[in-house]
């Protein structure tokens, strides 16, 4: 096992040593990417504590109450029009497929509404709050159009406090390469504690976007990909070992070119399909368990620092799976919460730091060096 | 200056609390015991709650079919104790009356009394179940769970159980009231009188929204536990807030194997795996889920019996026979045909098999 990690550890450190040499770094910002909507007079728009006060209460509930205090007027509309039919449909589909006792012919188009519409619901409350404290403060940052071939090993720890399993801590590495559209990231899990070793590799090609590979559809408001995911996890010590793949859609919008109150603000969304291969070489025959699930992340995120020269961003999120190391949060329908953050510590080099609380709780914490 | 506060947040967040680990199992170390006046009572395995215990009287609410119950006397302790076994199987009967002297007993219903006389100063293992406890005949039982909001309609249900006289008792998946309130749990315990044959279950999560971890134990007893009869094992494991507690997982691993050539049960709350993917209505963690099918597959167990979703579905999970039934009367499951109803199994623990089948009551 030892052994092991040691062995990837020294391929990750030779890929560090070798990238420099072999790759073009060619990243850079779009400008003069389209602004947003504006209030109907700058002047007039107000973000500070009282509107930031109203987004909360009876923002919570009305959305739009923080633009609207704030002065402007027609983002507020905006939201509270997408708050409230998010609101609708969600409560009209979780009351009906309640009525139904969650029939299970009713949960594969229903369950995806449910939480499309919910966080519809949570996500214009987060826009909400966000524009109308420190939304239109910020100069507008495009997104980022890659160009060349960028390589961005990393190297952290991950700390899981399950009180299921026998593992605490895990080295995780790997290394993210993007060229233009396409991306692919392997990455691994060895648990210094225990037996426990997981593998994944992610691919994801952007269709529609700043580095879109559909060109007709370029966009620096929305950017949309298909990924891709196959991984693999030993749980030597508790009697089984899964093998899945994720087949997702994935969406990013940039809200800052739809809204100026909230530049440098994002939303991000994943919905997909997920089949698990259990494999248990301690009951007799070795069976094997196939298993399916819905895959459903959306999270709100925000650059931190001046927007023309962000060091970092914290991104906010609910994820609907329970197969990973954080599980979810309650037993029946609900997966886990979390929260991610990147650092650009100096020109290349950013710390990233994850937190996650379903069932278990696991903190990751990477440094990552971008070539 | 801003970036240093972001970076200590974000240190602070990281270093944040986890879920704190329930303990509830812990509750279930002290069923089963009890003392009063220089008289100590403990009965096997925590298999039965002492509903009253006073000098000279014993009133038990049993969890198996077989119990030992040992009275340990002290020199001051009175000798004639009267004895009421509840939720008592019919024909049930005292195995070892020699060592006490067991006057008459009576069965009326599922309430076995006893009375006995007993020197003080001594020890006694007292055993009750059906003279033919251990032997390996056919026998069946029937499972019925999440009767939830029901209560008040489940006499029907306990008819038809009683008018199959091959039904030695009930087993349970739980959610047996809708909040798990006390007055809701004593309603549902006073309508079990209805029932002719003992019930055995562990918690469901509605059994538990009112946080009476305590009480279920003051009234039924264990939320884990396991018993034998006729060759077949029983295996009950609380599962009621969507995962098994680290301490279960101790028992199981040793109730499992233990019990050999056995044909085992594993009787539960929360199905480990929802079979639609979509609704996710299992465990709240997957790979606990698939620790506790290899714990239970590792050991060759026969059939898994859960409730909470309320429908009836049969499958394979890992090669152990799983169904799910959750029919006796909460909110039904739209769309699948299925109604209340509970299910019968037949075992045959000489030849190793069992048969189950579905049993309608709308």
């Amino acid at each position: 096992m030892v052994e092991q990690v040691k062995g990837n550890v020294t391929a990750v450190l030779l890929l560090l040593c070798l990238v420099p040499c072999i790759v073009h770094a060619d990243e850079v910002q779009v400008t003069g990417a389209t602004g947003g909507r504006t209030a109907q007079d700058d002047s007039e728009y107000h973000p500070g504590f009282l509107s930031g006060a109203a987004s909360i209460f009876p923002g919570v509930l009305v959305r739009g109450s923080g633009h609207y205090v704030a002065g402007d007027k027609d983002t507020a509309w905006d939201l509270f029009c997408i708050g409230t039919a998010s609101l609708g449909v969600l409560a009209g589909t979780a009351l009906y497929y309640a009525h139904s006792g969650a029939s299970s012919r009713l949960s594969w188009p229903m369950v995806p509404v449910i939480a499309a519409s919910g966080s519809g619901f949570a996500l214009s409350w987060l826009a909400d709050l966000y524009g109308s404290t420190v939304g239109m403060n910020r100069s507008h940052a495009g997104p980022y159009r890659g160009g060349g071939l960028r390589v961005r090993p990393f190297l952290g720890m991950v700390v899981v406090d399950d009180v299921q399993f026998e593992y605490s801590r895990f080295l995780h590495y790997g290394l993210e390469a993007r060229y233009g559209a396409f991306s692919v990231t392997p990455m691994a899990w060895n648990a210094l504690d225990d037996t426990n070793n997981r593998y994944l590799i992610e691919t994801e090609i952007e269709l529609v976007g700043v580095n879109g590979l559909v060109k007709k559809f370029e966009s620096p408001v929305l950017s949309a990909s298909p990924l891709f995911r196959y991984g693999y996890h030993d749980f030597e010590d508790d009697g089984f070992n899964k093998r899945w793949i994720d087949l997702c859609a994935v969406s990013t919008i940039t809200l800052g070119s739809i809204w100026n109150s909230m530049r440098g603000a994002w939303i991000h969304y994943e919905i997909g399909y997920n089949r698990e291969w259990v494999t248990f070489p301690v009951i007799p025959g070795d069976p094997v368990l196939t298993t399916d699930q819905l895959l459903f992340e959306m999270g709100f995120g925000v650059d931190i620092g001046r927007l023309s020269a962000p060091f970092g961003e914290v991104y906010v999120y609910y994820n609907h799976r329970r197969d990973d190391f954080t599980g979810g949060i309650t037993g029946g329908f609900a997966g886990y919460v979390g929260v991610k953050t990147e650092l650009r510590l100096r020109d290349r080099m950013s710390l990233k730091l994850g937190y996650s609380y379903g069932y278990a709780a696991v903190v990751d914490i990477q440094c990552a060096v971008r070539f | 200056m801003i970036r240093k506060g972001m970076i200590t947040l974000l240190l602070l967040l990281a270093s944040g609390c986890a879920q704190e680990p329930t303990d509830y199992s812990e509750l279930d170390l002290s069923v089963g015991h009890g003392s009063v006046a220089g008289a100590n009572i403990a009965i096997s395995g925590g298999l039965g709650a002492i509903l009253e215990m006073r000098s000279g009287y014993i009133e038990l609410w049993l969890q198996s079919p077989a119990v030992t119950v040992t009275l340990d006397l002290a020199g001051s302790a009175v000798e004639d104790w009267r004895i009421v076994l509840r939720n008592a199987v019919t024909g049930m009967t005292h195995l070892n009356p020699v060592a006490v002297n067991s006057s008459t007993a009576t069965q009326a219903g599922t309430t076995y009394t006893v009375d006995i006389n007993a020197a003080a100063g001594g020890s006694y293992a007292l055993d009750f179940s059906t003279v033919d406890v251990t032997a390996t005949d056919a026998f069946s039982f029937a499972v019925l769970s999440d009767i939830q909001d029901a209560i008040g309609d489940v006499g029907d249900i306990y008819s038809i159980i009683n008018g199959d006289a091959s039904l030695r008792f009930v087993v349970s998946a739980g959610d047996l009231a809708h909040d798990g309130t006390t007055s809701q749990m004593r309603r549902f315990r006073d309508v079990l009188f209805q029932l002719n044959i003992p019930f055995y279950g562990t918690p469901g999560n509605h059994d538990t929204y009112d946080g009476q971890y305590a009480y279920w134990r003051t009234i039924f007893g264990r939320a884990s536990f396991t018993f034998r009869y006729k060759g077949a094992t029983f295996i009950f494991a609380d599962s009621s807030g969507a995962t098994i507690e680290e301490r279960v997982y101790g028992w199981l691993k040793s109730w499992v194997p233990a019990s050999g050539s056995d044909v085992q049960f594993f009787i539960s709350h929360y199905p480990a795996i929802d079979p639609c993917g979509a609704r996710n209505g299992g465990f709240s963690s997957r790979n606990e889920a698939y620790k506790l099918i290899a714990i239970l597959g590792g050991g060759d167990v026969e059939a898994i019996f859960n409730g909470h979703i309320h429908s009836y579905y049969h499958f394979d999970t890992a090669g152990i026979d799983t169904y799910i039934s959750g029919g006796g009367g909460g909110h039904p499951e739209l769309y699948d045909g299925v109604g209340r109803h509970y299910l019968k199994v037949t075992v045959n623990a000489g030849s190793g098999s069992y048969s189950v089948s579905r049993v309608d009551v709308d």
